[in-house]
């Protein structure tokens, strides 16, 4: 929460100022070990941008007169600094990751540079995905795509769910959406409750 | 032919298939002969400029010119036949049904409850057979989900009408309005909500920025004069024959170039505009335009997300605006620009909006600024290309800096200033407002029961300054197009964002086909 506190000014994991607690539900945020499965999906990238990048400097780049680096120099160094920035981001991306399920709307929070909360009507929402990627399954995760009507082709999927959390957030957003907000007390920020508790 | 095609053959189970009519394949060669033939002819003008005098060579590229036109044609002749003999379609009380393919068939049933719109087009090549391209669209994202190339006029004409029946039945009247639903209100037997004038077109011709274009046009042009000879000499010709010293006539070639351009812009504007209208009467809206190629079609009501009306700098200070409509479900790249209304003063735009909103108006909207911090905001940003531009220009020309940096300022400080006034958004009861743009002006009107979902970003900077942009999403088409308020103060921003949502999710559970 670091970048957040300095630029609101307020203290670090506090909520915001201009936000009345009593009507919000509890932000929840992703499972932690989301972490890794972003960090190796970024590093899998980051190997095949190395490898391609690692042919052409050997085969072409540093055979060019006015290239100075000795071969493979420039992706080695290319490679590691990138390597450093997608563990850095899948950490910063998780810091920024947050959600909650309103009355009216569920609310999603991203973003590490270009911040963006999206506010999603839950009469709006047309349907939603269950994700298990091969990553996801080995990590017994699952993340949870929300679908409106219009040209996107998703609003925004909510990562790092448990699978019985991500059924249970199908299962009471799916339905005639419940507006009294007694509903949402079973709800509760995502370590604690076991999924017995979670039926709709 | 066996049947009468589009006659509807009613209460029958089995529908009757027909073919399209028959000029459909003479259409198709043409149209497959000039889609691929300008890149064969291009080809063998820039061949024959380039290679010298050889008489030899010359006779060769004619050669080789001839075969490649052979061969398009003869695809094109394949092609077109192999459509035509595979196409069939018919329409029943229920649905239309089009079978098509040559590889794979395809069996298509578009059931009549959820057609949306159908249109007519007609190109010079199909009024010269009296015969129409019809498209038929539902609610889903994408291609038309029919597009009948050619029918018959009258088939055409009867399809349409057997579907405008339809809709009219399923009350597709412009008295669904998002937010009153007044079933009430009924459409009087025929009433033209806007005919657009010479005057209207000729306007909108001349401040339209199509000059690139024509340029782009000519300098193609002059390309192309090349292979005929060498078009120096026409130039000195030129020079020598006005008299002007090679300044003076280079000013006034451009000068007429681009007078040239405007003219061929209003030209082309008063072509494809040609008596645009705009009708309600009890099927439904209509609309309907062009002089070589006429458009005829449904403005699909039900389906209308969203009203822009948009004003180049120029059109602005006269006073006049376009209004587009940002429908769900997608239409065509050519159907997508034709306007609701191409030319309209902006002080008369109402009566043209209540048509798809019925109790919206700009008259007293209360526009609401957006932070002042957005000045400094719109300056930085300002400031910062301006210098970008300066320092090119001190490299390039030794532009003096001396000069250049207070003109930066007093630029940018113009520019931030007008922004931040051309900048704002307004709530209305059943409405949201959003303005911003400023060189093109652009004008949300977004019923409240239509958003989607609401979007607040901050970039990094405008984290700094504790700025945001919202972004309302509609189920309507572009997302470059959807309406945004930028520089908000954050808390303003988030505020905002829960009243929509909230709004929103109240009006319930909506689709964007209405049905």
């Amino acid at each position: 929460m670091k970048s957040e506190a300095s630029a609101e000014g307020a203290p670090a994991g506090a909520e915001r100022p201009e936000e009345n607690a009593a009507a919000n539900a509890e932000w929840r945020r992703p499972r932690l070990r989301v972490r890794a499965i972003w960090t190796t999906t970024m590093l899998i990238e980051t190997a095949i941008l190395g490898a391609i990048w690692a042919a052409a400097d050997i085969v072409w780049i540093s055979a060019q007169p006015w290239w100075p680096a000795p071969p493979g120099l420039a992706p080695g160094v290319g490679v590691c600094l990138l390597a450093l920035y997608s563990v850095w981001l899948a950490g910063a991306l998780l810091r920024a990751w947050r959600f909650r399920v309103r009355p009216f709307d569920v609310t999603l929070e991203y973003g590490v540079f270009t911040r963006v909360r999206r506010s999603i009507p839950r009469a709006r929402i047309q349907h939603v995905d269950i994700r298990r990627g091969v990553l996801e399954r080995r990590a017994g995760l699952a993340s949870l795509a929300l679908f409106t009507a219009g040209s996107e082709p998703n609003v925004g999927a909510i990562p790092g769910l448990t699978p019985e959390e991500a059924e249970a957030l199908r299962a009471l957003l799916l339905p005639e959406p419940v507006i009294s907000p007694g509903s949402e007390a079973s709800w509760r920020p995502s370590p604690s409750p076991p999924p017995s508790e979670r039926a709709p | 032919m066996t049947v009468a095609a589009g006659e509807p053959n009613r209460g029958s189970a089995t529908p009757t298939f027909s073919r399209l009519h028959a000029a459909t394949v003479l259409i198709d060669f043409v149209r497959n002969v000039l889609r691929v033939g300008w890149v064969v002819l291009v080809a063998f003008l820039a061949e024959a400029s380039g290679s010298g005098s050889g008489d030899g060579a010359a006779d060769e590229d004619r050669l080789l010119f001839e075969i490649a036109l052979a061969v398009v044609g003869l695809f094109g002749a394949v092609a077109a036949a192999l459509r035509y003999a595979t196409t069939r379609y018919a329409v029943t009380d229920e649905a239309v049904h089009v079978r098509s393919g040559v590889f794979t068939k395809q069996d298509r049933v578009i059931p009549l409850e959820r057609v949306q719109s159908v249109d007519l087009r007609r190109e010079l090549l199909h009024r010269l057979f009296g015969v129409a391209a019809v498209r038929i669209d539902t609610a889903v994202q994408g291609d038309a989900e029919a597009l009948l190339d050619c029918l018959g006029g009258r088939a055409a004409e009867a399809l349409r009408a057997q579907v405008a029946r339809r809709l009219g039945r399923l009350g597709q009247g412009p008295a669904q309005g998002p937010a009153s639903a007044d079933a009430s209100v009924t459409p009087p037997a025929q009433t033209v909500v806007w005919a657009s004038s010479w005057r209207d077109l000729t306007l909108a011709g001349a401040t339209s920025n199509r000059l690139g274009f024509v340029v782009v046009a000519f300098l193609g042009a002059a390309e192309i004069a090349r292979a005929f000879g060498p078009y120096e000499l026409w130039i000195r010709w030129a020079i020598a024959a006005s008299g002007l010293p090679p300044d003076l006539f280079t000013l006034a070639a451009l000068a007429a170039l681009l007078l040239l351009g405007w003219l061929a812009s209003i030209l082309l504007s008063l072509v494809t505009l040609f008596g645009f209208t705009l009708v309600w009467d009890r099927d439904g809206l209509k609309r309907r335009y062009g002089l070589i190629a006429t458009h005829d079609s449904f403005v699909p009501l039900k389906r209308i997300q969203a009203i822009r009306l948009e004003a180049p700098l120029i059109r602005r200070l006269l006073g006049y605006a376009s209004i587009f409509e940002e429908a769900a479900g997608d239409v065509s790249a050519l159907e997508r620009s034709s306007p609701f209304c191409p030319l309209i003063p902006r002080q008369r735009a109402d009566p043209v909006i209540r048509v798809a909103f019925p109790d919206a108006s700009l008259h007293g909207v209360a526009w609401r600024r957006v932070s002042a911090r957005a000045l400094l905001r719109g300056f930085v940003n300002a400031a910062a290309t301006l210098t970008i531009a300066a320092g090119l220009a001190y490299w390039q020309f030794e532009w003096p800096i001396a000069v250049m940096a207070p003109m930066i300022v007093v630029l940018a400080a113009a520019w931030a200033v007008w922004r931040h006034r051309m900048t704002g958004y307004a709530l209305a009861p059943s409405y949201v407002f959003a303005r911003r743009g400023v060189l093109t002006h652009r004008t949300w009107i977004v019923p409240r029961s239509r958003v989607q979902s609401v979007r607040v970003e901050q970039t990094a900077l405008q984290r700094l300054s504790g700025l945001a942009t919202l972004r309302v999403v509609t189920a309507g088409a572009r997302f470059w197009a959807q309406p945004r308020i930028d520089d908000l103060p954050r808390a303003a921003a988030l505020a905002l964002q829960d009243a929509l949502a909230e709004a929103a999710h109240a009006a319930g559970d909506w689709t964007p086909d209405g049905l």
